[in-house]
């Protein structure tokens, strides 16, 4: 046992899953997983705690939770053999956050024993359903999100089973990407593999199973420490609105009391509404990538994602509600239920680290544009998230225009957009005046321009906080709404709805997208006059809103 | 006659020269500290010391370069010029805006860098090209004369321009600059596709500013220095190196100051190369360990990695550099336990100001070189030759209160795993450039050198089954690596060619003909001779439908079918070792071109030395060091480089102290000094 052992092993096997995500965001085909980095990859032990776990997505916190249980339920820990690969998509089965998220995992054998598992998991572009992009708030089951798959055999100690892979890909939209991204996926996990047996070869699987515990431990005191030094004991509770249900113009409430005691913290979602009759449910999975997320983020943005960070942390999800949802409940567009959900656990846990505040915030807007390119026939899903402005924070005003929560993807290049798309974006600009007035304020939203150029293009968007802005606090004001407008300052003129699925637009309309703002934190009037002229100087305040709310 | 060749390299700290004597082959080496107010003064005076030092008149030197930090610095401090942004119009918040996302996931307080323009100073144009270069919305001349009236009135010192698809089109950015020359002669200008014709608007913009932002500073810094050298009595003008491992001249630095932001890490990169290429390895991984990082640079049959992107201080630039991987590993990385009871070694740093615990500052943290003092690997009494005292109790107490006691551990055994653990992330940096592209490391010589580098390497070798070379002067190498290199100049065009069109091969040659002769007139430009320029071409290429490139060098030749073919293999077989498939039933696609010019510069001769036969070598002192492979502290032979002639060997346990480093043997190491001054340091069981 030389120095340090138990830090060295842990250190390499972390190094082992980025390496793996970087290979596989390196290898994959769609630009989901290349630009926007929509994946995760993990090693899990042969009892299924995860005990490391890559990702730039934190949906994919939790991707790994139910993974290795669901998969022994079919395929008996004796009956799996080098060389097999496991493919599954199901949120309801393997646990991932809706279909698009498809996982490849293989069993690690040293030595003929089953000592771990190595999991990729990617967003795949399409994987049926009735909507381009297969995500969509409108959908009434997860029948309509595409094809439901529970673990299969996708290889067979090292054969490809290519009647289960046609069967996957002769339901996507979007076969090629698809096509490459399991293989992407498929040498990540090799990958995995290959560092798991190397780490085996060199310590010997005693040393590296005990490694294993002590940093699964370490992990959790870290966190039940930053927990009692952070957090102040007590129950706090917060609650927000989703505009709709996507079907119906009803709002939906979100809620969580939070109780801190010591070193632990438990979330009841109790508060919350019933699961919903459409696509915006966040399957259990996400609601505790969503958790993760949260306490992480407010109490130790630094630590390791493994299951020690899972334990001190207790969720009260009530099956039937729209944080557990029963299958057949649809839940492709539980992303940004998740958004506003994660703005609700950080009021609550702001109220328990006063050095940790900040408003609620503008969330992204999604678009996906799709149809026949007559210029370079084929058929084009432009799949893209525009991100709003972050809420203000304690200690300065909320940033502009940038991606927040549970999501931080990249936006694609407009001259690769335009490259590959009958599209031609206009204008990219901020929103003056967007950004909630107060003490600090909100980060501003963003406008885009996209100009159609293709006949037979459908759209389809999905977003949140058009109708309940993000709340200002303390007495800072709420950021803008976001919107979507068709053909704007011409006769034609016309604001669309929040969600829809597949509208047809005519060639040479203009679509703007206004994505919200973040809500300003504290009372405008004590703003400084400094802050006030710089903003206005540059723009992002107009001299008439710093005279009418900075009084 | 003129031969003396004199390689500078400007560092935060302290500025170090090399002077190699071509006549007879005599290398002097020099170190004074940096003058960071007055850049150019410590160059200046260590050129007077130096030449001094060789008792050689100015009018005998024929070649000075200089490894600058200088722009670095700026962008760095944000001690650019008043810069000003034109774009078209309903993009002037694309600087701003860049790809969307937070700088860390999980912190959500930490800030994003702070933008180089204001968005006061970012002017829009009406202009608009389409992705096939055409001409969509003609360029409003009348917005572009306003926009220089309201920079100029704002006080703008230099003007950035970058306008949507100009790689496709330059039409525009050439329009706009050539009203801008007209109207403000006295400012600086940097156009998008001049600079870097290539697609993704958002890295290409970025890049431009920042090299708007550096101009006048570079040009100033730049003419100032040649102007000193010229002073002294230097006949030759001097060559300024830049990040892609290449030599410039001043005027044609100064308008690209993007390639000059890794001229040092460049110059340790040459050198290592030089000095092991000499002793017949040109395959290396050079290990570059100073007091807060540690740079990695794979180097293949003679060439360094490159690469074409990096992040700077949060800020994407797109040039030609050095591919070297950074990780805080550093004499000075701080040890701690984290809040679970975890040792971790940085990746902060104590720097050089409170230093490691014993340097002697008061409540100094315990630090990688304080557990090297205490497990008696570093000298127990004084670094660098001397000009530092250090105190060992120091180093034991700091250990002791913030990591042993907590622990659980014995002093030593807390200084051992602190070694151990900071050689693991140098060891996965290592892996990181190597085994995670597809390379062994075992086949490639681990290369060490600044101050720390020689100390750890040993160890980190182990892991990856090296051996290990550490040059002679491993702390002025940077400067001598300056010496090495030929006069380079990088140029790029984004264009997209499927390779299966019938019209490919007629309009790849068309493309690279273009760059050939964008090369050879920027070389008359800037008054160099073209005689003896060797040509290198590559292409970034993708199967269709990927979005990520891989480069593929492009052979000798008229381009025609055969030479697309080979092109193809050639990108088959790099995806093929990168991520373990190809697909050779897919088309592949073309999409950025490249050329590098080099013009060869003559290289310095080193000295050989004669190996002389195995005399006696005696030991300076002996020093209790504890090695983990034996468990135990024991008395270790402590040797000084000096003494060591070529062809003299060592066995392990063994210490070789030099002025700017030492070396560590291990008991399962022995090491051997050859005729080039290399010590070569290797495991007995290998």
């Amino acid at each position: 046992m030389s120095y340090g052992q138990a830090e060295i092993i842990a250190s390499a096997l972390e190094s082992a899953a980025w390496e793996m995500c970087a290979s596989l965001i390196r290898t994959a085909y769609s630009p989901n997983i290349k630009e926007r980095a929509d994946c995760s990859t993990a090693l899990c032990d042969a009892q299924g705690r995860t005990f490391a776990l890559a990702t730039y997505g934190p949906a994919h916190l939790g991707s790994t939770l139910r993974l290795v249980p669901a998969l022994y339920k079919r395929f008996p820990r004796e009956t799996m053999r080098p060389g097999d690969v496991f493919f599954a998509n199901d949120p309801y089965i393997v646990g991932v956050t809706h279909l698009n998220d498809c996982t490849v995992a293989t069993p690690i054998f040293v030595d003929g024993k089953l000592v771990a598992f190595a999991a990729a998991v990617a967003h795949h572009s399409d994987v049926g359903g009735r909507v381009p992009g297969s995500e969509s708030g409108d959908c009434t089951s997860i029948y309509q999100e595409g094809i439901r798959i529970p673990p299969v055999k996708l290889f067979s100690e090292g054969t490809l089973r290519a009647d289960v892979l046609e069967l996957f890909l002769l339901n996507s939209r979007q076969p090629h990407f698809s096509e490459g991204d399991i293989y992407a996926q498929l040498a990540a996990a090799t990958t995995g593999i290959q560092r798991v047996q190397e780490m085996h070869a060199r310590y010997g699987g005693e040393a590296v199973a005990r490694s294993i515990d002590e940093m699964l431990d370490a992990t959790e005191r870290r966190i039940r420490s930053f927990i009692r030094d952070n957090l102040r004991d007590g129950t706090y509770s917060a609650r927000d609105w989703l505009d709709e249900d996507g079907i119906h113009d009803e709002p939906v409430k979100l809620a969580a009391t939070v109780t801190v005691r010591g070193d632990t913290v438990k979330f009841d979602f109790s508060d919350c509404a019933a699961q919903l009759g459409t696509g915006k449910n966040i399957p259990y999975t996400h609601t505790m990538a969503t958790v993760y997320f949260c306490l992480k983020a407010m109490v130790d943005p630094n630590a390791s994602i493994n299951e020690g960070l899972y334990r001190p942390i207790e969720v009260i999800a009530p099956e039937g509600s729209i944080v557990n949802p029963r299958p057949p409940g649809g839940v492709s567009s539980r992303n940004l239920t998740s958004m506003i959900l994660a703005d609700v656990m950080i009021d609550a846990l702001g109220q328990a680290a006063p050095n940790r505040v900040m408003a609620a915030g503008g969330p992204y807007q999604g678009i996906i544009l799709a149809g026949p390119d007559p210029v370079r026939n084929r058929y084009f899903v432009d799949y893209e998230n525009f991100a709003g402005g972050q809420g203000a924070r304690c200690d300065g005003d909320g940033t502009d225009v940038i991606q927040l929560h549970m999501t931080n993807t990249s936006n694609l290049p407009i001259e690769v957009m335009e490259i590959e798309f009958p599209i031609r974006v206009e204008r990219y600009e901020i929103i003056p005046d967007s950004g909630g007035a107060g003490r600090y304020r909100g980060g501003c939203g963003v406008c885009r321009d996209l100009r159609v150029l293709g006949s037979d293009t459908v759209l389809s968007v999905r977003s949140a906080r058009q109708r309940f802005p993000a709340a200002g606090k303390n007495g800072g004001l709420p950021g803008s709404a976001g919107a979507y407008v068709l053909n704007p300052g011409t006769a034609g003129e016309k604001k669309l709805h929040s969600t829809f699925s597949e509208m047809p637009l005519r060639e040479g309309d203009l679509l703007r997208i206004l994505t919200p703002g973040g809500g300003g934190l504290g009372k405008p009037a004590d703003r400084t006059r400094a802050e006030i002229e710089a903003d206005v100087r540059e723009g992002k305040v107009t001299s008439e809103a710093a005279r009418e709310l900075y009084k | 006659m003129k031969s003396m060749r004199i390689g500078i390299d400007v560092g935060g700290t302290f500025t170090d020269l090399f002077l190699l004597d071509e006549a007879d082959g005599r290398a002097f080496r020099h170190k004074l500290p940096s003058t960071p107010g007055d850049p150019y003064k410590a160059p200046i005076q260590g050129l007077r010391e130096i030449l001094r030092a060789a008792d050689a008149q100015p009018g005998e030197v024929k070649f000075v370069g200089l490894g600058t930090t200088v722009a670095t610095n700026a962008l760095l401090e944000r001690k650019g010029a008043v810069t000003g942004l034109i774009t078209t119009a309903g993009f002037r918040d694309l600087l701003e805006l860049g790809r969307q996302r937070r700088p860390h996931v999980y912190d959500l307080f930490m800030r994003k860098p702070q933008v180089l323009v204001r968005r006061e100073l970012r002017f829009e144009v009406r202009e608009r090209i389409g992705p096939d270069g055409s001409i969509l919305t003609a360029l409003d001349e009348n917005d572009v004369a306003d926009a220089l009236d309201r920079l100029d009135a704002l006080g703008a010192t230099s003007i950035a321009i970058c306008l949507l698809h100009s790689y496709a089109n330059p039409v525009h950015e050439d329009r706009v600059v050539e009203i801008a020359r007209a109207r403000c002669p006295h400012v600086s200008v940097t156009s998008s596709h001049d600079l870097i014709p290539e697609f993704r608007e958002y890295e290409r913009l970025s890049s431009t500013v920042v090299n708007a932002y550096l101009m006048p500073v570079m040009t100033q810094y730049l003419t100032r220095f040649s102007d000193e050298v010229s002073a002294l009595g230097i006949p030759e003008t001097p060559f300024v190196m830049s990040s892609g491992g290449g030599v410039a001249n001043p005027a044609l630095a100064a308008q690209r100051p993007i390639d000059l932001l890794l001229s040092g890490p460049s110059g340790g990169v040459s050198g290592a190369l030089f000095q092991a290429r000499a002793s017949g390895y040109p395959n290396i991984i050079t290990f570059d360990m100073g007091g807060t990082s540690t740079d990695v640079c794979l180097i293949q049959n003679g060439r360094a990695e490159i690469t074409h992107g990096r992040v700077i201080d949060g800020l994407p630039i797109r040039s030609t550099a050095v591919d070297v991987h950074t990780v805080g590993a550093g004499g000075s990385s701080i040890a701690w336990l984290d809040a679970g009871g975890f040792l971790r070694c940085g990746p902060q740093s104590a720097g050089a100001n409170p230093g490691p615990a014993c340097y002697g500052a008061a409540g100094a943290k315990p630090t990688v070189t304080d557990a090297n003092v205490v497990l008696g690997r570093l000298n127990q009494e004084y670094l660098l030759g001397g000009a530092l005292r250090i105190d060992a109790e120091r180093s034991h107490r700091a250990i002791e209160e913030a990591i042993a006691k907590p622990k659980g551990l014995r002093i030593h055994e807390a200084a051992a795993a602190m070694l151990a653990i900071s050689n693991t992330n140098i060891a996965q940096a290592i892996r990181f450039v190597s085994v995670e592209r597809g390379i062994d490391p075992s086949e490639f010589m681990l290369v060490a050198f600044g101050g720390a580098g020689p100390l750890h390497a040993a160890d980190v070798a182990r892991e990856l089954k090296m051996t290990v070379l550490v040059p002679p002067g491993p702390g002025v190498l940077c400067a001598m690596g300056v010496l090495t290199k030929d006069i380079q100049l990088d140029l790029s065009q984004t264009r997209l060619v499927r390779s299966r069109e019938a019209s490919a091969a007629a309009e790849v040659s068309r493309i690279l003909a273009d760059l050939e002769q964008r090369g050879v007139e920027a070389l008359a430009r800037n008054q160099i001779s073209t005689d003896g320029i060797v040509i290198e071409r590559t292409v970034d290429a993708r199967y269709v439908g990927q979005n990520f490139e891989l480069p593929v060098a492009v052979g000798p030749g008229a381009i025609d079918a055969a030479m697309l073919r080979a092109i193809g293999e050639g990108f088959n077989a790099a995806h093929k070792r990168l991520y373990g498939y190809d697909q050779p039933a897919k088309e592949v696609e073309l999409v950025t071109f490249r050329l590098q010019v080099l013009l060869p510069v003559p290289k310095p001769d080193l000295a050989k030395h004669g190996t002389h036969a195995q005399q006696a070598l005696a030991p300076r002192a002996e020093r209790r060091t504890f090695f983990e492979s034996l468990g135990a502290f024991v008395s270790c032979p402590v040797y000084e480089r000096s003494d060591l002639a070529p062809g003299m060997t060592i066995s392990g346990p063994a210490i070789v102290e030099q002025m700017d480093t030492t070396t560590v043997v291990p008991p399962d190491f022995g090491a051997r000094a050859d005729e080039w001054g290399n010590l070569i340091v290797k495991a007995n069981q290998a």
